[in-house]
């Protein structure tokens, strides 16, 4: 996708409201203008355009005039574009003539006056204006500037009650979202509209520009679809001089404290009244417009009155005095807040900024609360700044551990070996090996080593809450890698002993609560991690942002695999409404995944659609891929969302590079890669391949109990039309698996089965009682089929009509139940798929490939269709089925039932 | 989405006018605490309940 600065096209986005004001405005007989206000930037002009263009699409006749700075000084100056040359006349026959002029030009229609920056109107036009509103000449529509000072006649148009005033906000954030999308063209990755949002606060013309100078520098770019800034958002030359423009002529005694906020906000008012800014002087500041004050607590809280004056002031401030600025700050802020949790990373720095030394044990602490806060990359800033300093162990650890978490695998294993014989105490030798682990399993694809440097540590570390730290470690593997008694096993050895420290504890409630749900128990699961975020919240609040992400990925999945779909997407979007604000990519990946899940799992596939595609290019940044175990899943999400639209050829290429990426697949991420690519399958068309991997993909989780993995794949053959095959072996697995999901799979299975039309409505009533509209769509298509085949039309025709507007709400659903819902009816599955092929254009001897039948088979087959539609040739097969079916299947010979990572029969490679 | 959520979708602007005319404050204090003219108040009230009224039909 590509958009050039020219090629943008910018909407008016958010505004109908105010339209509409405007035009009963318009048709109120006793209101005969409107005053539009607000800040410069918000939209003012734009909208009154907007305005006039629409009373002219109503036969009005408008006219348009702009007062200026350089025409304030000229009679009727804004008005002179208009005018005929009228010499000789004084002033009250002037306004008479003009009035009459203006009129005139309307030739009998309504006349709609616009002036943009009323407030810059010269003495004579000012008249005029209030001559046509006095004599109802005119419907005027007028800008003005909040701040500025309007002439006298001109305001008591609205105090009088002749015209109205509007006052214009910045656009929402939802409204910024949707301007941007609009001018792109294209879907914007949510961290950065977020981020253009907060810097603009939805002034659109600082949007605009920061936009077009995102576009000039390739900062901002389409990445797979998806619009992108990389790197800092800093503000273009443009922007500078209309944001300088807006600060105004600043004495040195206002810029002073200006860049002060400018370097440090927000600042304690306690902390500039130290570096030496009288209270006095923020209260004029304040009063400019230029600073905004809030009260939190007991502390005053200063900012710049807009972010992009920060911008502006630190990037016109000189090299020395931003030196100076910075350390002025460091000094001022630890003589009033003194090293206070939270507060060590600003003190850092400000002192690195400054270039002065800085004490190692701050630099250490500061970094640590980078890596709790999820900001790795000023981690390992602080890191190699505490090494430089001098810094022990300590900072060698955060190296490595920032490392690891930006994405640098390979650097934080040499650094984590370089610095593991300096561990000395058991809290060190753990923390060291738990964090050296994880790098060798999730960055660097090398289990063998993770296992061996976890099992070294045991052999070393002697007190129990370190210990407890390592078997917690190894409890994380034994999950993804489908051993999950294993690591619930490991998991009750640290929960039980009160000697494990509370950390370890809750990373044991996530590792047992996912192991429980993977293995059915999902009510246990959802109870237990519930528990957990409670007791971490009591414990230490947000404190550990990664803690919290870990225990509530664990409870999403579970609320999505039990059915509690709501719940789920409000606990994924928090989270990734959280990341957002944050600027973590690892928290809105981790949560835009799973938002996507409970989406697609509500059958809301284009909105799933979008999240899986921005999860997934966000997810290949180096920040966010050390966590390789979400790309697995991400991709294969994004396949089965397009799987799911008959978007094959976008299918296949997720799932393409769900399987090429570097490294073995665990076996979670081989289930989730395995429900992909039979879903890919059946979008081709081919569903008894499809039904043979879904077979595949239930008897591998079966070996590893994993019994909701079992019975999604089961429930997936049922979808395509074979329940009777599985019915027995899912209801089974069903008795097994907590919540109200499995119920209804348990129900649906059972009425498929044994074609109980009844039976399956009343399975369509359960699944739309979740919110789960596919599954209910699906469900009331064969409910469809199964009253037909009974000869009960009247109910056949209400649950084919219940089916198309469930099919309706799920954004362009195409799976093969909702296919047969508008195909022909009365052909078995057989009979449909190899027809379904055929119309697409394959040969007999390509079907007979895929199918792995015999070309006679096929050709007896295509004779019976034939026979049941009253039709003699191929070619006749094309209406009746191509037309819904918008994925072709290529004329690729090759047979694609393989798995990858397991072979037809299920065996893993 | 409940009022709640739908008045933190809404401009700022309008969604404090509301949350201040919810808590009983009359126009005047309304348009000081905002900076606004004392007649601009009602039309600000009016765009807000509407783009209230729009978030709260789009969710059902």
């Amino acid at each position: 996708m590509r958009c050039g600065e020219s090629d943008l096209g910018w909407p008016l986005v958010g505004r109908a409201e105010e339209l509409a004001f405007v035009d009963r405005a318009m048709a109120d007989g006793r209101v005969r203008g409107v005053v539009l206000a607000g800040a410069a930037g918000v939209g003012k002009t734009r909208l009154a355009r907007e305005v006039l263009r629409s009373a002219a699409g109503r036969g009005a006749a408008t006219c348009w005039v702009a007062a200026t700075d350089a025409a304030a000084t000229l009679p009727l100056g804004a008005f002179a574009p208009l005018l005929p040359t009228l010499g000789g006349i004084d002033r009250v026959d002037l306004l008479g003539r003009v009035s009459e002029q203006l009129v005139t030009r309307a030739g009998g229609r309504r006349l709609v006056l616009g002036v943009d920056d009323a407030h810059l109107l010269d003495q004579t036009s000012t008249a005029l204006v209030c001559q046509l509103v006095m004599t109802e000449s005119a419907f005027v529509v007028l800008t003005v500037c909040r701040r500025a000072r309007v002439a006298e006649s001109i305001t008591m148009l609205w105090k009088d009650e002749l015209a109205e005033r509007l006052e214009l906000a910045a656009l929402s954030r939802p409204d910024t979202r949707e301007l941007l999308s609009a001018a792109l063209g294209g879907q914007v990755d949510g961290a950065t509209w977020h981020q253009l949002f907060d810097l603009t606060l939805g002034n659109a013309l600082f949007l605009r520009e920061l936009v077009r100078g995102g576009l000039a520098t390739g900062a901002l770019r389409a990445i797979g679809g998806v619009w992108r800034w990389d790197g800092p958002m800093g503000a273009p030359p443009r922007l500078i001089e209309l944001v300088t423009a807006r600060i105004g002529h600043l004495t040195a005694r206002q810029r002073a404290p200006l860049e002060l906020v400018a370097f440090g906000e927000p600042l304690p008012a306690g902390v500039l009244q130290r570096a030496g800014v009288p209270g006095g002087e923020l209260e004029e500041l304040e009063r400019a417009g230029l600073l905004t004050s809030e009260t939190i607590g007991h502390r005053v809280q200063v900012r710049l009155a807009h972010p992009l004056f920060g911008e502006v002031l630190r990037s016109a401030a000189p090299a020395l005095w931003a030196r100076t600025a910075n350390r002025e700050l460091a000094e001022a802020f630890e003589f009033v807040e003194g090293r206070r949790a939270g507060g060590c990373a600003r003190l850092a720095a400000w002192r690195l900024a400054a270039g002065v030394r800085c004490d190692p044990a701050l630099l250490v602490e500061a970094g640590h609360e980078a890596v709790a806060r999820l900001d790795p990359t000023f981690a390992l800033h602080l890191a190699r700044a505490a090494i430089e300093a001098g810094a022990g162990h300590e900072a060698h650890y955060l190296l490595a551990t920032s490392l690891a978490r930006c994405g640098h695998c390979r650097e934080a294993e040499a650094a984590f070996s370089e610095g593991e014989n300096s561990a000395l105490s058991d809290a060190e030798r753990a923390s060291v090996a738990t964090e050296r682990a994880h790098n060798l399993r999730w960055g660097l694809d090398r289990p063998g080593e993770a296992e061996a440097v976890l099992c070294q540590a045991e052999r070393v570390v002697a007190e129990p809450a370190w210990r407890a730290e390592l078997a917690t470690a190894r409890a994380g593997f034994r999950v993804y890698d489908g051993h999950c008694a294993e690591a619930l096993r490991l998991t009750s050895t640290v929960l039980q002993p009160v000697t494990t420290r509370t950390t370890t504890r809750l990373r044991a409630v996530s590792i047992a609560g996912q192991a429980l749900g993977l293995t059915g128990r999902l009510d246990q699961a959802i109870a237990a991690t519930r528990r957990g975020l409670e007791d971490q919240h009591r414990a230490d609040g947000e404190a550990d942002p990664l803690l919290r992400l870990q225990l509530e990925m664990g409870l999403v999945a579970a609320y999505v695999w039990s059915g509690r779909l709501l719940e789920a997407q409000r606990l994924a979007q928090d989270g990734y409404d959280r990341g957002l604000a944050r600027r973590s990519s690892l928290e809105t990946v981790a949560f835009g995944g799973w938002l996507a899940a409970a989406a697609r799992a509500r059958g809301q596939l284009h909105a799933a659609s979008q999240v899986i595609r921005e999860a997934v290019e966000r997810g290949r940044s180096s920040e966010v891929s050390s966590h390789r175990q979400f790309l697995h899943r991400l991709l294969a999400d994004m396949a089965l969302c397009a799987a799911l639209t008959g978007e094959v050829g976008v299918a296949e290429t997720a799932l393409a590079q769900a399987t090429s990426l570097p490294g073995s697949p665990s076996c979670v991420s081989r289930m989730w890669c395995g429900l992909a690519q039979l879903w890919v399958t059946a979008a081709r068309g081919e569903r008894s391949t499809a039904v043979q991997l879904a077979l595949g993909v239930a008897d591998e989780a079966a070996r590893h109990d994993l019994a909701t993995f079992e019975l999604i794949a089961l429930h997936d053959i049922v979808r395509l039309g074979e329940p009777a095959d599985v019915v027995a072996r899912l209801r089974r697995v069903g008795s097994g698996v907590e919540g109200p999901l499995a119920r209804a799979f348990t129900a649906h299975a059972t009425a498929a089965a044994a074609g109980d039309g009844a039976g399956l409505s009343r399975a369509v009533d359960q699944f739309s009682a979740l919110g789960a509209q596919l599954l209910a769509a699906e469900a009331a298509a064969r409910a469809a089929a199964a009253f037909r085949a009974a000869g009960s039309c009247a109910q056949a025709l209400a649950e084919a009509a219940r089916a198309r507007t469930l099919a309706g709400s799920c954004e362009g659903a195409r799976t093969p139940a909702l296919n047969e819902l508008e195909g022909p009816p009365g052909l078995t599955r057989r009979e449909r798929e190899i027809a379904e092929l055929a119309a697409c254009g394959l040969s007999s001897k390509n079907i007979a490939q895929r199918l792995v039948v015999s070309v006679r088979t096929v050709d007896n087959t295509l004779h019976e269709v034939y026979g049941k539609l009253g039709i003699n040739r191929r070619a006749e097969l094309v209406p009746l089925f191509g037309a819904h079916r918008s994925g072709a299947p290529s004329g690729d010979d090759r047979p694609r039932g393989r798995v990858i990572g397991m072979s037809r029969a299920g065996e893993s490679k | 989405m409940d009022r709640e959520a739908a008045l933190n979708e809404l401009p700022e602007v309008h969604a404090i006018a509301l949350r201040l005319r919810d808590g009983g404050y009359n126009n005047a204090a309304i348009a000081a605490a905002l900076g606004i003219e004392l007649e601009a108040v009602q039309p600000l009230f009016r765009v807000a309940e509407a783009k209230l009224a729009r978030l709260l039909e789009a969710d059902i």
